[in-house]
């Protein structure tokens, strides 16, 4: 991750990333940073957990607020 | 709160009710099914291994409709449809019957895997061995797929 995924911007319709996978990933921050660099600018990212919060102590809808972005599944925190 | 039953009127446990909601069931038993024939005599004090309602979240994901959600589904199938740009990735996967389903059912989406230990290297945190091995053996099985991708082995030996 430190040179990034080797994929061109913009490249994917959609990135998955399914339920039970983030939260094994150690660095959340880059990695949805990486997502919004490889998705093409009307795809669709997923973000699949068991956990109302997929980035650790971080909240969220602040993360996503910090990106310019609109996450479709906020009221599943609620 | 009392209901008829048989002719008879019968007074309902508010508390035990309260349990069943709240610790039985994912959804806080909002399904009618959470109430339907399963009665505890001692509700703390008792195991729960045999209850076909804690037995049916311990069973494995046996398809992809299980794993992914109706959003996901919904995506892939106008993703599958579209003309240009049909590239799909998906980031930890471990099991390769999802992916082989997936490719099954939208033939045109050109699917991108990579695993997410493969994304957690540069952090110095490779969690098991035995997962990389199961990735390996997944790419053995499929790597006559077309358009499938299993990029993980091409980076760990450049």
């Amino acid at each position: 991750m430190e040179n990034g995924l080797p994929f061109k911007d913009g490249s994917f319709a959609a990135i998955i990333v399914p339920i039970a996978v983030v939260e094994y990933i150690k660095h959340k921050l880059e990695l949805i940073i990486e997502v919004k660099r490889m998705l093409a600018a009307d795809g669709s990212a997923f973000f699949s957990t068991v956990r109302g919060l997929i980035i650790g102590e971080l909240e969220i809808k602040n993360f996503f607020d910090s990106l310019n972005v609109e996450p479709a599944a906020i009221p599943l925190l609620a | 709160m009392d209901v008829a039953k048989n002719g008879k009127v019968m007074r309902t446990n508010p508390a035990y009710g309260l349990w069943l909601r709240d610790l039985t069931r994912r959804d806080g038993g909002s399904r009618k099914s959470s109430f339907e024939g399963h009665i505890y005599k001692n509700p703390y004090g008792s195991t729960q291994k045999r209850d076909p309602r804690t037995q049916r979240y311990r069973q494995a994901f046996i398809s992809y409709p299980d794993y992914f959600g109706e959003g996901i589904r919904d995506t892939l199938f106008r993703i599958n449809q579209q003309k240009d740009n049909r590239k799909v990735l998906i980031i930890g996967v471990g099991a390769g019957i999802i992916v082989k389903e997936i490719l099954n059912e939208f033939p045109n989406i050109e699917l991108y895997f990579i695993n997410k230990e493969f994304i957690s290297l540069s952090s110095g945190c490779i969690t098991s061995s035995c997962l990389l091995r199961t990735s390996a053996q997944v790419r053995l099985k499929t790597k006559s797929w077309k358009n499938f991708w299993i990029i993980l082995e091409t980076y760990l030996l450049s």
